[in-house]
């Protein structure tokens, strides 16, 4: 279980997250879903222990960040990944191989296959799309019990999506795997959410706040 | 065991990502042993186990930028965010991931340095360059001090690219760290001359500037300004820079593993990721130039010292830096008046820093009493013949009653409104406290010096050719300014002519340092590299000469005893202002006439050996090109010459003059 109690995070001036609390429970795939600049990925960031917040503490399973205890169950995953210039399916497989120890190559080797994905290309010469399959299949091999997702259907064809939302759906699933995922596309996050949490201006919002705020946007 | 294997397979990963620097360190390294073995290296004179032993500046000068280079680059993935969030998420707390990063950039140096240390050794050995057993010691020192220096380099350079924000702001912080505490040091010395007008040097303040400044840190741990070579390097003469080096090393090393812990992986505007890094350059920035800008402003007070000055330079300067210093940090041109509670208190520190040096000052300026010094040093400036000041005030030791002596014709002559000539002064005190002042006294007091120059005390703290030992390594050249040859003599004869020098010199009097100029000189040249002694020869110095002219040297003869042919005159006209001197060429002549020729030559000197002529004053705006026979008369060579001051009853000079 994520537990976020109280986190406020400040960007100099600005009030990025303001005191945000949150438990996401185990087994769930969460779907965190907010406007551009509302504090998604920054929330992420913070779970994942890039960041470090102003106030506030989370905590995984018990552990509070940045205990290495905690991090050790957590794979995030980032809007735009960074990969080495020479890199390959192959060798990124590799390298999270390296920190994560139960990391399943040979599930990865299949997804890449499955996904069409040549395993000694070089990752440079792939679309956004064929790129961000490589990830979620790396992602979801890493086999930590909490998969954080940003921005995951971000330059995916509608067919791929629903691929990914298989794999997804699949892991949460079959291997217990708590996922949290952070977007903007509402749609996409209801096909697979369990569960979902409103996030505007750096504020949890309850359901009928949210609604109330599409329906002013609508109207507007 | 899972968990080792996942932090082996960082340490794995971090030293791929680092591939540059190993080719880089093996390269450098490398290629020193290549060029060495090649012979390609080897200065002149070959100071031969200066390569074995920490002295060596070719790994001195590789452990700087490699320090540099590996200690920015550390940790590069800080910089870019799809980076930082690779390895920031990672499942290994920050202190593993710092602690993999320093480990390596310890391996990837330490392991190449010191195999091609060794194999310098080796090389060394198999040359023929150092024995083994004189040499081992310094080898494993040399070691010792590379890593070590390479650590406390890379340290700083780990810090700056951890507090700053940018390739150009981690290059001037570097600069900061590197160049700071000595320029720092350099100015508070700079106040205390400005405030103390005796002030000539602090102990306390030299101590520091060993120890602060990082730059003197590394020269004095190496020994590479100390005149001994490498092999000459002691344990017990470095111990104490050796001490402090290793704790800089943890104790920068802890630093850095803090900010590491806490640095900000999130993008923000601004120069320094830290808020004590802003403060850090910022009033460190401040107290440096406004203290620099005070001093500058001084050049208006035309060597009288004004409060004026001071108050307008911490006004202008505390605020034209304050401004810049913004600039800087904010990366916004508009921010220059920002930040007034700063500027309130960057203002008042540098008051209150003034005040304090002024205070200090007042404090260090009382002369101690003549019952409680136990021995001084006395250094005339003027006397260029003698060693380097410095050298004669750690190497003088007047005691007794020419102590006594010294100290009331100092004393007695400080204050008077002429001040013609500089003496600098140590005094030691019965309680082991030395200090230091410069007096400046009028021409008469000179007369009054008679009587300490006398003293052998003070001739053997001034002359250096008076405190070599033995003549073993020395070689022994002659000159007149015009010819200069090379003695072949052994041993025992080169020990029976520094004997006579040392009688000669032990008879010569103020007054004849005043009076007559040099009509020689010998060199002491040094065999191992250990640095030449001259000692000039007057007239008066009848034993070294007739030894001279045994071995074949005419050493009595001068200028005026050469077939001159003419000689050309050139007069100066010196201009001064407030920032500049120009020598300009006001008029030329050529005198060829026989007979005053002749007549001028009498009173002029070859320039090199002139260099008494504060004391012994001789004409500097006219310079004298003099051309005589050489070689039996079958070619023509010249030299400069400079006549003296007074001409005498020198005619011809007096017409010049006219």
């Amino acid at each position: 279980m994520i537990e976020i109690s109280n986190i406020t995070k400040k960007f100099e001036h600005f009030i990025c997250l303001d005191r945000v609390s949150m438990t996401i429970p185990d087994g769930t795939i969460y779907g965190l879903v907010g406007e551009n600049g509302a504090g998604k990925s920054t929330l992420l960031r913070l779970i994942a222990d890039i960041y470090r917040p102003d106030e506030g503490e989370i905590r995984i399973d018990g552990d509070k960040l940045p205990h290495v205890a905690a991090k050790q169950k957590v794979f995030y995953m980032p809007d735009s990944q960074y990969y080495e210039k020479k890199a390959t399916p192959l060798t990124i497989g590799g390298f999270y191989r390296k920190f994560y120890p139960e990391f399943a190559m040979e599930e990865y080797r299949y997804l890449l296959e499955q996904f069409g994905l040549d395993e000694g290309a070089l990752v440079e010469t792939f679309s956004k799309g064929m790129k961000k399959q490589m990830f979620i299949g790396a992602a979801i091999c890493a086999n930590t019990k909490y998969l954080l997702c940003d921005e995951v259907f971000d330059g995916l064809d509608p067919q791929i999506r629903i691929t990914v939302n298989d794999l997804l759906k699949n892991a949460a699933a079959g291997r217990n795997m708590t996922i949290l995922i952070v977007s903007h596309y509402l749609e996409e996050l209801n096909k697979i959410c369990s569960m979902r949490g409103f996030l505007h201006r750096g504020r949890v919002l309850s359901k009928e706040e949210w609604d109330g705020l599409a329906l002013e946007a609508g109207r507007a | 065991m899972k968990r080792l294997k996942v932090l082996l397979g960082l340490w794995m990963e971090d030293l791929k990502s680092k591939l540059w620097m190993i080719v880089a360190v093996w390269y450098l390294l490398g290629m020193l042993c290549l060029l060495f073995s090649a012979k390609m290296t080897i200065p002149v004179g070959e100071v031969r186990s200066l390569y074995v032993g920490p002295g060596n500046t070719s790994f001195f000068a590789a452990m700087i930028v490699l320090g540099i280079l590996m200690g920015t680059g550390a940790f590069r993935y800080l910089y870019t965010e799809p980076q930082a969030d690779l390895y920031l998420s990672l499942p290994f707390s920050r202190s593993q991931l710092f602690a993999v990063g320093y480990l390596n950039n310890f391996l990837i140096f330490a392991i190449p340095a010191v195999i091609c240390r060794l194999l310098f050794f080796r090389i060394s050995l198999s040359m023929g360059y150092c024995k083994y057993e004189d040499s081992v010691s310094s080898v494993w020192a040399g070691c010792l001090v590379l890593v070590l220096g390479f650590l406390f380099v890379m340290s700083l350079s780990m810090l700056a690219a951890i507090w700053a924000r940018g390739g150009v702001y981690v290059g001037s912080l570097l600069v900061l760290f590197v160049l700071g505490p000595g320029a720092g040091l350099t100015l508070a010395e700079k106040m205390l001359e400005m405030f103390v007008p005796s002030f000539y040097r602090l102990e306390i303040l030299e101590r520091l500037k060993g120890y602060l400044s990082p730059v003197t840190l590394l020269k004095n741990i190496t020994g590479i300004e100390e005149y001994a070579d490498g092999a000459g390097w002691a344990m017990d003469a470095h111990l104490p820079y050796l001490l402090y080096l290793a704790v800089a090393v943890v104790f920068l090393l802890l630093i850095n593993l803090i900010f590491f812990r806490i640095r900000p992986a999130e993008p923000k505007s601004g120069a320094f990721t830290f808020r004590v890094a802003r403060w850090f350059v910022r009033y460190s920035c401040v107290i440096l130039a406004v203290l620099w800008f005070v001093d500058l402003l001084q050049i208006f007070s035309f060597g009288v010292f004004s409060w004026a000055p001071v108050i307008a330079g911490v006004l202008i300067g505390t605020v034209l830096v304050h401004g810049l210093v913004n600039i800087l940090i904010a990366q916004d041109a508009k921010r220059f008046l920002s930040g007034k509670w700063h500027l309130l208190a960057e203002t008042v520190l540098m008051f209150l820093l003034l005040i304090g040096f002024s205070l200090w000052g007042k404090w260090e300026r009382t002369i101690p009493a003549k019952e409680n010094v136990s021995s001084m040093a006395v250094a005339l400036t003027a006397l260029k013949s003698g060693d380097d000041s410095e050298q004669i005030l750690q190497n003088m030791q007047l005691t007794g009653r020419q102590m006594q002596a010294a100290y009331d014709w100092i004393n007695g002559n400080d204050g008077e409104k002429a001040a013609d000539y500089e003496v600098l002064v140590k005094y030691e005190e019965t309680n082991g406290k030395q200090s230091y002042f410069r007096y400046d006294i009028p021409w008469y007091a000179l007369y009054g010096f008679e009587e300490i120059f006398a003293s052998w005390a003070y001739k053997e703290g001034t002359y250096q050719g008076l405190r070599l030992d033995s003549m073993k390594y020395y070689e022994i050249r002659w000159t007149n300014g015009i010819e200069s040859y090379t003695l072949d003599l052994k041993e025992q004869e080169r020990q029976e002519l520094w004997e006579a020098y040392r009688e000669d010199l032990g008879r010569l009097s103020f007054s004849d340092v005043r009076r007559q100029t040099p009509i020689g000189r010998i060199t002491f040249v040094s065999t191992k590299s250990q640095g030449d002694v001259t000692a000039d020869i007057y007239p008066g110095y009848t034993r070294i000469c007739s030894l001279l002219e045994e071995y074949g040297i005419a050493a009595q003869k001068e200028l005026k005893d050469y077939d001159i042919m003419k000689i050309v005159v050139d007069k100066y006209m010196l201009t001064e202002g407030l920032f500049y001197n120009v020598n300009s060429l006001e008029w030329e002549k050529t005198i060829t006439d026989k007979e005053s020729v002749k007549t001028l030559a009498e009173v002029l000197f070859c320039e090199e050996l002139c260099e008494d002529y504060q004391l012994n004053e001789k004409n500097f705006q006219m310079e004298f090109t003099v051309y005589y026979r050489d070689s039996d008369g079958r070619t023509v060579d010249h030299v400069k010459c400079r006549a003296q001051a007074d001409p005498a009853e020198n005619e011809v000079l007096k017409e010049l003059l006219r």
